[in-house]
């Protein structure tokens, strides 16, 4: 090991032997220790700007770090939830087959909860309500899936936003709206007004069927509100299948109120469908274009996926995009064959407390013995591949650890310029109280006592300073979303872009581990800062002590 | 004041039994290259319940003699034993000791703490003495001891006051009320008048006397004032770095 690299963990090691030192002398040692310790942090004042430092420094580390921490956290957790926790996928649009095969032996795994297949592709979606001339229209990316089975793998069906209890709400608060339609009818009971009530109640219905079929594809409003959006009244509604969207497709935040009008709107979506021989994109096919209804929207908290994904069945995805099973005639044999069908991806969960990891090599070998059993062979890249769901992400999140890295590096500057303060400050003071130190010596502390005291205002500093930022840094973090948007309501200031870190909010949580060391930290350089003036005190002779001008 | 023999007890050795003993002190400051001899060779012996003075020029040594005798400070060569032990030999910690529990010092220039009221400076000592979780067992009885002390020198009226509100002749009665505060068996005074005027310098020389007369205190001063120095059983000159008797 280096000479400096001994050096600086030499110095690492002083600081919590010096805090253990003086917590010992200030509980076992002269009573005098504890006395002057407070008496100097109260009276003199210059200590306070130690104290300020230290706090500043901790609650800037601490909301740093808690941001950082905390999106890298959100990122995984929100990943996590939208993957599960184990993927099977190829790097190409148009899938793998025998998915059906390679999930029934996955599922026969015993630490295996839960795996569902979906479809990708890429579209173009326009969106509006009746005959607006405005409708919105943006690329989206299209994920087809099996809403039953996937809120067993990840966390999609949290995110939808007509969750039971809304749809219950709503249906209760139509069922109300009937009733009072109906209660001010005539004497017979019997409807009055202009059919209002009627509907209200067909809409109640609607939800309350919603809420009980809960996840499912099934449309939020009556047939008659769907028919009245067609062009030509005696249109089936039926023809038109469900969609969900993700929030910021329709332009919405994950807070932001739901108008029921947004379920009446309808959705053009064109798919980019490939090819049959892979070798292009095929948009002359106008089947590839269909109009849907917009059932629910959903809100996963990541940007990216909140803003450009729409979800279809799996089954109606994987038929528009021709990867369905199909039969076709050998031109070869003449005989009749069966092209089997094709999903993208399988998605697994795995049982509570079975690491991924440990399940991983048992999918792998499951999806290697259906590729073999039906002698199916995909070169690289675009081979089929089973990762967890963080290695899925492994080069984004390494990439965020290593800044977080680069962060505790700064943590560690920032450390040793609260030590130099620290220590400025205290050589300031030892240097101010050497008549007294005479004093305190001539009426009998020892050394180690003198140590303890100036020990004890460092870890007093410490403490103090490293629980006011902890404080600080907890009103700023707790409250940073309402701080940023106060900013940038008053002075323009738009610090975070959820284009760039993907999240529409700031995390404002606080990781206890990180708490933890943070204020460790602190303390230990406060301490650390006060060691060398502290023992400049210790040694100083009474006499000289006392002689000092 | 006058109950001053009542309320202290200091434990005492058998009157007139040596405690004290310097024999062949020499004491030298380094300034820059040259060596400044102050005290050549000193020889003295301080007896249980005696108060002696030491007079002297300033600058001849006298602080530098009392510094050394109440273990504040290790001379160059020659011996200064305390019951029999010598003091050099102690360490450090054994020297505090000795300092908070058997020496007690009052200083010309007062050295209170200006962080803390009058009592607490009066209960420095016991403060040193004893541990966080003992002085807070002992506390009444210390507050108590030092309440006492405090209203013998006049004081019972300044005890939350800190020492800069204080006039001079009652920040030295609160040093001596803190020297006397862990009962010591020896107290030194180096010209514990020296900072004051005359009327309030004979107050603390009282004070100092009574303290001898009714409590039987060993005291060593060491003042620049003859007029004071006679107030002592014995009076001893420090010239050229030796110590003799005064004449007369």
């Amino acid at each position: 090991m280096p000479a400096i690299q001994i050096i600086l963990w030499s110095i690492v090691a002083l600081a919590p032997l010096a805090t253990i030192f003086a917590l010992i002398r200030i509980l076992t040692g002269p009573r005098l220790i504890s006395k002057l310790m407070f008496r100097y942090l109260f009276k003199r004042r210059i200590a306070w700007v130690s104290l300020v430092a230290v706090m500043l420094c901790t609650a800037m580390v601490l909301i740093v770090i808690s941001v950082m921490g905390g999106w890298l956290r959100m990122f995984r957790q929100t990943n996590h939830a939208l993957i599960g926790d184990l993927i099977v996928y190829r790097g190409s649009l148009d899938g793998f087959s025998h998915y059906q095969d390679m999930i029934a032996d996955i599922s026969q795994i015993p630490g295996v909860k839960a795996v569902t297949a979906t479809v990708h592709t890429v579209g173009l979606a326009e969106i509006g309500v009746g005959h607006t001339p405005n409708p919105i229209r943006t690329p989206v990316e299209v994920m087809g899936l099996d809403i039953k089975q996937i809120g067993q793998v990840n966390g999609f069906v949290d995110s939808l936003h007509l969750q039971p209890e809304v749809l219950r709400a709503k249906s209760k608060e139509y069922a109300e709206a009937a009733r009072k339609e109906h209660g001010a009818g005539t004497a017979d009971g019997l409807p009055m007004g202009d059919g209002l009530g009627n509907l209200d109640a067909e809409k109640a219905k609607t939800f309350q069927a919603k809420a009980d079929s809960f996840p499912s594809w099934q449309k939020a409003l009556p047939d008659e509100v769907y028919r009245a959006e067609l062009p030509n009244s005696r249109s089936d509604p039926a023809r038109f299948g469900g969609i969900i969207v993700g929030c910021g497709v329709i332009g919405l935040r994950g807070n932001d109120p739901r108008e029921d009008y947004i379920y009446r709107a309808w959705v053009k979506l064109t798919l980019l469908k490939i090819s049959g021989d892979l070798s292009s994109v095929d948009l002359q096919d106008k089947a590839s274009t269909n109009y849907y209804w917009l059932i629910d929207d959903s809100r996963t908290g990541v940007y990216q996926a909140d803003q450009n994904f729409v979800y279809l069945p799996f089954d109606v995805l994987q038929n528009q995009l021709n990867m369905g099973a199909s039969a076709y005639t050998d031109a070869n044999t003449g005989r009749q064959e069966t092209e089997p069908a094709r999903c993208s991806e399988i998605l697994i969960s795995v049982k509570p407390g079975v690491d991924p990891y440990a399940a991983k090599p048992q999918i792998a070998e499951a999806v290697n013995g259906v590729l073999q059993k039906f002698n199916l062979y995909y070169p690289e890249p675009g081979e089929v591949r089973v990762e967890t769901w963080d290695e899925k992400q492994r080069d984004f999140l390494s990439a965020v650890e290593h800044e977080k890295s680069l962060l505790v590096i700064l943590f560690a500057i920032i450390s040793v310029v609260a030590i130099f303060l620290v220590f400025c400050i205290f050589f300031m003071i030892v240097m101010e109280k050497t008549r007294d130190i005479g004093i305190v010596k001539s009426v009998g502390a020892t050394s180690s006592s003198i140590a303890g005291i100036f020990l004890g205002y460092g870890l007093t500093i410490g403490l103090v300073g490293g629980g006011m930022g902890l404080l600080l840094a907890y009103l700023v973090v707790h409250n940073i979303n309402q701080l940023h948007a106060w900013m940038g309501t008053h002075f323009g200031i738009q610090i975070w872009n959820a284009k760039t870190y993907l999240f529409d909010t700031i995390p404002n949580t606080m990781d206890a581990h990180d708490v933890v060391v943070i204020v460790s930290v602190a303390i230990l350089s406060s301490v650390l800062g006060a060691l060398v003036p502290a023992i400049r005190a210790a040694r100083m002779n009474p006499v000289e002590a006392l002689r000092w001008e | 004041m006058s109950a001053i023999a009542d309320k202290i007890s200091s434990p005492q050795p058998a009157k007139g039994a040596a405690i004290l003993i310097a024999s062949g002190v020499r004491k030298t400051f380094r300034m820059g290259d040259s060596e400044i001899q102050v005290l050549s060779k000193v020889d003295l012996t301080v007896a249980a319940g005696e108060f002696i003075a030491i007079e002297g020029r300033s600058g001849s040594g006298k602080s530098t003699l009392l510094h050394l005798l109440g273990a504040l400070d290790e001379c160059n060569a020659g011996v200064v034993t305390y019951d029999g032990r010598d003091i050099a030999k102690l360490s450090s910690s054994r020297r505090a000791f000795l300092r908070n529990t058997q020496f007690g010092f009052v200083f010309q220039f007062y050295h209170l703490l200006p962080e803390l009221n009058v009592l607490e400076n009066t209960l420095l000592s016991a403060m040193i003495e004893n541990s966080l979780l003992a002085f807070r067992a002992k506390k009444s009885h210390l507050r108590s001891r030092a309440k006492e002390l405090l209203t013998q020198m006049g004081l019972e009226h300044r005890l939350r006051h800190r020492p800069q509100h204080l006039s001079g002749g009652e920040r030295q009665r609160v040093a001596i009320a803190r020297a006397l505060m862990n009962q010591p068996r020896v107290l030194f005074a180096d010209e514990p008048t020296g900072n004051l005027d005359a009327d309030t310098g004979r107050q603390i020389m009282g004070v100092l006397e009574r303290l001898h007369q009714q409590a039987g205190q060993t005291i060593v001063m060491v003042t620049h004032d003859r007029s004071l120095a006679c107030k002592a059983d014995r009076v001893l000159v420090l010239e050229g770095g030796i110590l003799r008797e005064a004449e007369g």
